[in-house]
């Protein structure tokens, strides 16, 4: 008796059951048919912002295209011309091989000196604990600020860096005044300023790695460089690599600490490809031109950017 | 997991974290030195790391000329 009966609502609620889910499936039908006022409103601002920069952007890439100039009345549209005479030009190759010189050589040391200070820090030694804080604080300074610190530091009458290496028996520097060591001294600051950029992303990197992979390590006999070299190397590289996109990008559009120290000086040294295009924009007033620069240094950000991310992908694949 | 280090070595770490916080700070503590200083002292050779500061002809109050330029007589605003 009683098992039938259990039998008997058994089979009701598993009809009400059917009936009720066709009944929800249409309801979630119709629902998908209409709009959802909610979630466009949700995601309007957004598209908003995005359409709004699109536009700037691509009103930029048009202003590149024109003979726009300051104080010309009629703007024309003259295609690729701009771009055709800055191409020709020896000062435009000078300044992408500047930004290239520039991107690379700071964050390839900034890598390894990140690298270094991570893994310094990382070690546990009782100032580690006591000095942790201090390497955030070139990161929160202003980057014109910094610029200004190390114009002053860096001068080569009375500046303080040329008297520190006098105590050491080196003569005096001419850093950023000389056209052949002023990139040099730009690439010191930059890796000055934002090393501790690499040093914080790597350091969390290894904090990630757990312990038990290190004593496995050891266990089957692996030195302390070798595990460095063998474990902990494979497993950070995508911190090294995610941390070295972010840092390309900015330095390959690096304007501040460069207009800051030098503007693009001493002669032609050091004017990367963002400078020339503000000096060409703004101080000369020729803003189709500058626009073409712009564009250009877009391309090579991009472009650098790209092979950055494959490689990143490709060595986070391996790793997992 | 940590590795129980020999006194040398932790010691050598300790140098070398307090090498790399000076690299760090120097420049900081350079620059805030010298807005505390008068522009002859700044402009000294060799540089002095202990002086008087000087609060009422910092910063605040003239600007330094900037490099590359040559310097002005105090503005009218002080004298």
């Amino acid at each position: 008796m009683d098992l039938q009966g259990i039998d008997a609502i058994g089979t009701l609620q598993s009809s009400a059951d059917q009936l009720a889910s066709s009944k929800n499936e249409q309801a979630q039908k119709a629902e998908q048919n209409a709009l959802d006022w909610w979630s466009l409103a949700a995601i309007a601002p957004a598209i908003i912002i995005l359409l709004g920069f699109l536009f700037l952007f691509f009103y930029g890439v048009f202003q590149s295209l024109t003979d726009l100039k300051f104080g010309r009345p009629v703007v024309r549209f003259i295609g690729f011309t701009n771009y055709e005479m800055v191409i020709k030009t020896q000062d435009f190759w000078n300044s992408v091989r500047a930004t290239m010189a520039y991107a690379c050589s700071a964050v390839l040391a900034e890598a390894l000196f990140g690298l270094a200070l991570a893994k310094l820090f990382a070690s546990g030694v009782f100032l580690t604990r006591l000095m942790r804080p201090v390497i955030l604080l070139p990161l929160v300074l202003p980057p014109m600020s910094v610029a200004l610190m190390w114009t002053t530091m860096m001068d080569p009458q009375n500046g303080i860096l040329n008297y520190l290496l006098s105590l050491i028996g080196i003569g005096r520097f001419a850093w950023i005044s000389d056209a052949s060591t002023a990139m040099c001294s730009l690439v010191l600051i930059d890796i000055w300023t934002y090393t501790p950029f690499f040093a914080l992303i790597i350091f969390a990197g290894l904090q990630g790695i757990n312990d038990e992979v290190r004593e496995a390590a050891r266990v089957n006999g692996a030195r302390g460089w070798a595990t460095f070299l063998h474990i902990e190397l494979p497993l950070i590289a995508p911190y090294i690599l995610i941390a070295a996109v972010f840092r390309l990008i900015e330095s390959l559009n690096q304007f501040d600490i460069i207009f800051g120290t030098t503007q693009g000086g001493p002669g032609d040294s050091t004017s990367v490809l963002s400078v020339r295009a503000y000096i060409t924009a703004f101080q000369n007033l020729a803003f189709g031109r500058g626009a073409a620069l712009m564009v250009v240094n877009w391309m090579v950000v991009l472009l650098g950017t790209f092979v950055m991310v494959r490689l990143w992908r490709l060595v986070r694949h391996r790793v997992s | 997991m940590r590795f129980n280090r020999s006194t040398p070595a932790s010691l050598f770490l300790n140098l070398l974290v307090v090498a790399c916080t000076l690299i760090l700070t120097f420049p900081l503590v350079w620059i805030v030195m010298m807005s505390l200083k008068q522009q002859a002292e700044v402009m000294t050779w060799p540089p002095r790391f202990i002086f008087t500061p000087n609060l009422k002809t910092s910063a605040f109050c003239s600007m330094p000329p900037r490099p590359g330029q040559q310097a002005t007589a105090p503005s009218r605003l002080i004298s």
